[in-house]
């Protein structure tokens, strides 16, 4: 599967599919069609600017939630892991099974209180070092192609985890679009080793100092030669 | 030895890409057509028998073991005041853990090979990098233990500027004669830039909702840094205020930056270097001495001399305008070399040595008979770092292992430019001595 950019980026501010005045959104707000994004500007990283969504996290190498569906099972029954899934019913979510791990609770509330005639739900999991955390910094769809990029960020000092292991994690993200996702067939997914405020960071412009490596102008006592 | 008009290496690269830099260790796996020159490992172990000419960094001036003593003193304290290497009950989280550890071993080890450097200026660096690495621990742990916050270190910074701003505003280009004050104020300059530019990074940290005892350990290292950056900018300072005789040279120097940068654009001009377009890539054909010529021609076209002198940093022009002389004098060099056709087309193990030779020989030649030893250090001691590294890379080759001359390409440039520049090393010294002797 050859991750694509999606064609165009939904705004997520208000109303679903309202267009966006987020960075990068230029284009028109007709339905499908081919708006090249352009460049996002480095405006600092805004977490409304993500689509709700809740994160499972678990120390189990299996799947932390997934859809028992023999389409999508291997032989010996287990889960297919990275192939994205989506909710798109309450009788999806009615079947959904989850690992026991942090955050099950919340996930399932989340889930009930998704209108999916309104909205859809997409899974996706990621494994993560235990010492950090994964951060969700970007979501943008169309109507073929849905692309996530999460940040990486340390745990406090305090949190205790050796550095070489790993913990699994699972997202739900709420898209807000009824999506016909049979016609989704691309897929993309980024982990950046900063924070989403680091990867959104604007470039450093502020220089307190902005003098030469020079004697300053006022230095002259000893300056001129005598 | 072929000259260049005889070329035989075609087609030698094939499966390797264009001339590879990197380590050249591990090279033998790569396939090179039948006809090609090749060299062992052992054979360019013995091209690198002799050792460079031991050219280390120095300031002119007396920088006293004691204070330097003093330094290694203070920052080994603040090392033993971190309760390191940490373990899994003082910082639980691992990454945090072995970050902070590994850090304070590099501090405790740069600390200790600071007592080896060969002269007192370039243990000053040494102590400078420990320094440096010393709060990064420091800081790291103090965020953990004590609570300490950028704001914290904002907070150090701001004094820090507070400092700066008070060492600006007395420093002034003095010098018993003017090439001491060119030498120790360019160096001096050097200081304070970087410590302007590791303030402001200070300054400009913010804490974000992501911030750990990391990101407070990288602003303490910054802040460390400024400070030593600072503090041996003042006693170099103090030093040069200190000696018998000294005298502002700021007039001085001005004129002769002024002087030199004209003379620099008068050399290009007349070298025909502001013409023509940058080179975009480089032939793989060429020769290590096309290659060099090509690589001096565009890094004196880089240069912006005026702009160092229009901000009133007359002796980093002057430094720059040494450096540009040299350029163009190594320049002249190789052109004349290639139009007469003695430019080596490296087919042998013993044109390797031939160019390997030379750039040492040329190299120790300055260093032993240059008239102006001050201004030649300035490029002779970079010069002795790049062959040295070029060994390096040279004897890193297994013994056994063939390599293709063609991947030599840019270690054998490299060869050919320390060769013509420490050349011009002399010359481009005695016009700096000229300018500055003029007023």
């Amino acid at each position: 599967m050859v991750p694509s950019k999606p064609t165009r980026r939904r705004a997520l501010l208000g109303a679903a599919g309202a267009l966006a005045a987020l960075a990068g959104c230029s284009g028109s707000d007709s339905a499908g069609d081919d708006v090249t994004p352009t460049e996002p500007a480095r405006e600092p990283f805004d977490p409304e600017s993500v689509p709700p969504h809740r994160r499972l996290r678990g120390t189990t190498d299996g799947p932390l939630v997934w859809l028992p569906d023999e389409t999508r099972t291997e032989t010996n029954g287990e889960p297919r892991r990275r192939r994205p899934t989506f909710l798109t019913s309450r009788e999806q979510v009615d079947r959904l099974r989850f690992a026991d791990v942090e955050g099950v609770e919340t996930a399932r509330t989340f889930l009930e209180e998704t209108a999916f005639d309104s909205a859809t739900v997409f899974l996706e999991r990621f494994p993560v070092r235990r010492c950090y955390e994964l951060q969700l910094c970007d979501v943008s769809w169309s109507a073929t192609d849905i692309d996530t990029q999460f940040g990486r960020a340390l745990r406090d000092a305090d949190v205790a985890c050796e550095p070489d292991a790993r913990d699994s994690t699972a997202w739900l993200v709420r898209i807000p679009e009824a999506l016909d996702t049979d016609r989704v067939t691309s897929y993309g997914s980024g982990v950046s080793g900063s924070s989403c405020g680091e990867r959104r960071r604007p470039p450093e412009r502020e220089q307190p100092i902005t003098a030469d490596a020079v004697p300053a102008p006022n230095s002259t006592a000893e300056g001129d030669d005598a | 030895m072929r000259e260049s008009t005889g070329r035989t290496r075609r087609g030698i690269l094939a499966g390797a890409g264009a001339a590879v830099t990197a380590s050249l260790a591990g090279c033998s796996g790569v396939p090179f057509g039948d006809d090609e020159a090749t060299v062992t490992g052992e054979q360019l172990s013995e091209v690198v028998e002799e050792s460079p000419p031991s050219i280390p960094d120095r300031v002119p001036i007396g920088i006293e073991a004691s204070s330097l003593d003093e330094v290694a003193s203070d920052l080994e304290s603040a090392l033993a005041s971190v309760p390191a290497p940490f373990d899994d009950a003082q910082i639980p989280n691992g990454a945090i853990r072995d970050q902070l550890n590994r850090e304070w071993e590099t501090a405790r080890e740069t600390l200790a090979s600071a007592d080896e450097e060969p002269t007192p200026w370039e243990r000053a660096g040494s102590l400078r990098r420990a320094r440096r690495e010393t709060g990064y621990v420091a800081g790291g742990w103090a965020a953990i233990d004590d609570g300490r916050t950028i704001a914290d270190v904002r907070a150090g910074g701001e004094a820090l500027r507070g400092d700066l701003d008070e060492f600006r505003r007395r420093w002034a280009y003095l010098g018993t004669d003017a090439i001491e004050a060119v030498v120790v104020n360019a160096a001096i300059a050097g200081l304070v830039r970087s410590c302007i530019g590791d303030v402001n990074r200070v300054l400009s940290t913010r804490e974000r909702e992501s911030t750990t005892a990391l990101d407070v350990a990288e602003a303490d290292e910054r802040l460390a840094s400024a400070r030593g950056e600072l503090g041996d900018a003042v006693y170099l300072f103090d030093r040069l205020r200190g000696r018998d005789a000294v005298r502002p040279r700021r007039d001085a120097l001005a004129a002769a930056a002024d002087a030199l940068v004209d003379g620099v654009a008068e050399r290009r001009a007349t070298t025909g270097l502001d013409e023509g377009v940058f080179t975009a890539e480089a032939d793989r054909e060429a020769t290590p001495a096309e290659r060099a010529l090509r690589d001096l021609r565009d890094d004196i076209r880089r240069g912006d001399i005026g702009e160092t002198l229009d901000a009133g940093a007359f002796p980093q022009a002057i430094v720059e305008a040494h450096d540009a002389l040299a350029t163009i004098g190594a320049v002249e060099t190789l052109r004349a070399r290639i139009d007469a056709g003695e430019a080596i087309d490296p087919a042998s193990v013993e044109d390797v040595d031939t160019i390997r030779t030379r750039a040492r020989e040329a190299l120790v030649a300055v260093h032993a008979d240059g008239a102006y030893p001050r201004l030649d250090r300035l490029q002779t001691h970079r010069l002795a770092a790049v062959l040295g590294y070029v060994d390096d890379e040279l004897s890193h080759v297994d013994a056994d292992d063939e390599v293709a001359l063609s991947r030599l390409n840019w270690e054998l440039r490299d060869y050919v430019r320390i060769e013509a520049v420490a050349r011009s090393v002399d010359d481009a010294s005695a016009a700096v001595a000229r300018a500055l002797e003029r007023e």
